[in-house]
């Protein structure tokens, strides 16, 4: 006990800095390689958000949309011959999610809101009516439950040059 | 105790804020980007008179009216600053249907149906020379037909004194499925005239005599076999003139009938397209049929019917 208060006494006097740092240097190693994901802005253990078709272009449906209409369209990465959802949040028990921040760069007029829904309503419905639908806030964390995920994007009196073309960019902390 | 705080001090707690700091950093993670295709238009085809939907519009012709024996070509449009159809956001393919508005196969006088580029350079002359003129062909398809505004164009050959009758068409995007909408093409006449065989000449009575005291109603035609006068090739418009001409008492009024209608005798007013002629008026929109006159007279004198004459004159 009195061995373990001098070195305790010793240490607490600065006399080995080195040591310090050297023990400080191997526990930031230790964390780095160990800990890739950070330790306090960690996803939830073992939650997954994939895609099939990450960066790469998704499947629209429909494929063309008629000019001064008004509507929606939905995304997936395909949809024929059936359904593949653009993303799948997996690795966790039944109702936990994954927070996520979508960054969306390009979304203009005519389109007026992007939201994403679960990939087995295969109805045709607005956006804001559709099982699961949760408005994407570009820049802000998103709580994403396990699933399958598609995208669903509305759109206002389209022009005769159509719809854009625009990206979301997904991280999660 | 308090040696372990004096321990864990300045230093560690330095590093405790680093260690912090790294790992709140690196918990950001970049996942994927998913790249949203560009929509582009669906291509229409569209009219602004369609004849399926209230006020169940007609096209209009170019020309209005094709001369008697003439051959040539007329056009056909909603309106004259409408095409009769647009498509538009692309090619687009349909199949068209068309026929005499009476049920009866599209044929002479009229030859061939086509479409052109209403807005194109060349919109006059036969029909196959016009800008992305394409001939119709009834119930095959009009594959991939490119993004203009269109009107229609017939091709005629040695019309009949009747001019050509109405037609419709009627568009589908496959074989008689999927309806897209209907026009109807106006009948082109030749153009409208007021002829007569007799000009200048005495008509004949009928009957040629009269009794005295009587009240009734005489006929006029310029002989047994031929109208007084005759409408074709459409309506048309004339002013009659009798006034000081001896049309007077016994006469009470004058008439204009079918000659050949249903009904030719009896009161004028009761006969088949009868009318009633003012000196000085306008008989607006006579119908294209023969015609001869009509008189109605009251208690006839010692004298008969005196003689009078009408003059006609265009509008």
């Amino acid at each position: 006990m009195r061995k373990v208060s001098k070195l305790v006494r010793g240490t607490s006097k600065g006399a080995r800095p080195g040591v310090v740092f050297s023990v400080a240097s191997i526990l930031i190693l230790v964390l780095v390689l160990f800990f890739p994901e950070g330790i306090l802005g960690a996803r939830p253990p073992h939650g997954t958000l994939t895609s099939l078709c990450e960066n790469a272009n998704l499947k629209s449906d429909p494929a063309s949309v008629v000019p001064g209409s008004s509507g929606e369209v939905r995304f997936a990465c395909d949809f024929t011959p059936s359904v593949v959802p653009a993303f799948t949040v997996d690795g966790l028990p039944p109702g936990h999610f994954v927070k996520a921040q979508a960054t969306v760069n390009g979304f203009v007029a005519p389109y007026a809101s992007l939201w994403i829904y679960d990939a087995r309503d295969n109805t045709a419905r607005p956006c804001g009516d559709r099982d699961g639908h949760a408005q994407i806030p570009s820049g802000k964390t998103l709580k994403i439950l396990t699933g399958d995920w598609n995208y669903c994007a509305e759109f206002l009196n389209v022009g005769q040059a159509g719809l854009p073309t625009f990206s979301v960019s997904w991280t999660v902390s | 105790m308090t040696k372990i705080l004096r321990f864990t001090s300045a230093p560690v707690a330095m590093l405790l804020v680093l260690i912090l700091v790294i790992t709140t950093v690196s918990g950001v993670t970049a996942l994927f980007t998913h790249y949203f295709p560009a929509i582009p238009p669906s291509s229409t085809m569209t009219t602004t008179c369609s004849n399926q939907s209230p006020p169940y519009p007609s096209l209009v012709s170019d020309p209005t009216t094709v001369a008697e024996r003439s051959s040539g070509q007329v056009s056909f449009r909603c309106s004259d600053t409408d095409p009769a159809f647009t498509i538009s956001g692309g090619v687009f393919s349909a199949v068209p249907f068309f026929h005499y508005s009476d049920g009866t196969a599209f044929g002479p006088p009229y030859a061939t149906l086509w479409i052109y580029q209403s807005d194109g350079t060349t919109t006059t002359g036969p029909c196959s020379g016009r800008d992305a003129a394409r001939q119709l062909d009834d119930g095959g398809t009009e594959a991939d037909m490119a993004a203009h505004s269109y009107n229609y164009c017939a091709e005629y050959v040695n019309v009949g004194s009747a001019g050509l009758a109405s037609f419709v068409v009627y568009w589908y995007r496959g074989y008689l499925t999927n309806f897209l909408f209907g026009h109807t093409a106006p009948a082109v006449p030749t153009p409208a005239t007021m002829t007569t065989t007799c000009a200048n000449a005495a008509l004949i009575a009928n009957p040629s005599a009269v009794d005295p005291g009587s009240t009734g109603q005489i006929s006029f035609q310029c002989s047994d076999t031929t109208p007084a006068f005759t409408i074709s090739g459409g309506t048309f418009s004339a002013i009659p003139y009798f006034d000081g001409s001896g049309f007077a008492a016994p006469y009470t009024t004058l008439w204009i009938y079918q000659s050949d209608g249903g009904t030719t005798t009896g009161g004028c007013s009761g006969r088949t397209g009868a009318r009633q002629l003012t000196s000085g008026v306008t008989a607006a929109d006579i119908a294209p049929f023969n015609y001869n006159y009509c008189a109605e007279y009251a208690n006839v004198g010692g004298g008969g019917l005196p003689a009078f004459y009408v003059s006609w004159t265009t509008t």
